[in-house]
């Protein structure tokens, strides 16, 4: 799952979309690159149309935003459709950015055996995934409300990053 | 003397939870027993919290553990108190126990 999410941020930060998110209004800003030349940039790696050119900003950013959204769709359906019987991917991830790297491993793994033994007791799965979402939360919550509250929003997401790349 | 370090309830709680579940004491045996005497429902994070704040000071140590299918493959951390972990402990109950000493708790906030 880790690996999962790193290749698509990768690749997210590797694409068009992000530069022109991110980048992109800076550069066409001081006028040292065409909006044009990103736009291209964004149709040939993601295969829109022509028509592309022509919509307006907020129109070019939800057209992107659809292609994460979609992406990040196909990556969590996967959890679902896939192996139902294994914890949330997704909570494992929060749990994998926002835990101390010192007990990450333990916590995940306790919060799996809580999960394994909710399943064996005949618990539905659902509410076994709920209960595990629930337990993460709680895990990352006050560390997370402290860092917040330490660093601010920005710092809390840049903390975030700095932890997952070096989990690699 | 030399100083011991001072433990909160907490920290009590846990340190004695790893000795009643030793040598089997992990997060989740340490989470349940702590539960199951005390009534009181810690999450990991919690948990770890206190395990780490131990830890650094010398009181308790880990040691990881087999990987068995039910955690998914992965590892168990085992804690142990070590030799000061059960000085300051003995000595914050000591301490406890000598507040505690001569007063009639029954009823006493009746």
């Amino acid at each position: 799952m880790i690996e999962e999410i790193k290749n698509l941020l990768s690749a997210l930060a590797a694409s068009p979309v992000v530069f022109w998110l991110l980048g992109g209004i800076v550069i066409c800003v001081i006028g040292k690159y065409e909006r044009k030349t990103l736009d291209r940039k964004i149709i040939a790696a993601y295969g829109f149309d022509e028509s592309f050119m022509s919509l307006s900003d907020g129109e070019k950013l939800s057209k992107m935003f659809g292609v994460i959204v979609a992406m990040l769709r196909d990556l969590f359906a996967e959890d679902l459709e896939e192996a139902p019987e294994d914890p949330p991917r997704a909570a494992e991830f929060i749990i994998g950015v926002f835990a101390k790297k010192r007990y990450r491993k333990s916590i995940l793994s306790d919060l799996a055996e809580d999960f394994a033994l909710d399943i064996a007791s005949g618990m539905s799965i659902r509410r076994a995934r709920r209960r595990y979402w629930a337990a993460a939360v709680a895990s990352v919550a006050p560390q997370a409300y402290a860092a917040l509250k330490r660093i601010g929003v920005l710092g809390l997401l840049l903390e975030a990053a700095r932890r997952f790349i070096g989990a690699s | 003397m030399a100083r011991v370090d001072e433990l909160t309830l907490i920290e009590q709680a846990t340190m004695l939870a790893i000795m009643r579940q030793h040598p089997n004491a992990y997060g989740v045996s340490i989470r349940d027993e702590i539960k199951t005497r005390t009534g009181k429902y810690y999450s990991f994070g919690s948990i770890y919290a206190v395990l780490e704040r131990l830890e650094d000071r010398g009181l308790i140590k880990s040691r990881e553990g087999e990987a068995t299918a039910a955690r998914g493959g992965r590892r168990k951390l085992y804690f142990t108190v070590t030799g000061s972990g059960h000085l300051a402990l003995r000595a914050s109950l000591i301490a406890v126990e000598a507040m505690r000493e001569g007063l009639d708790l029954e009823g006493a906030w009746a």
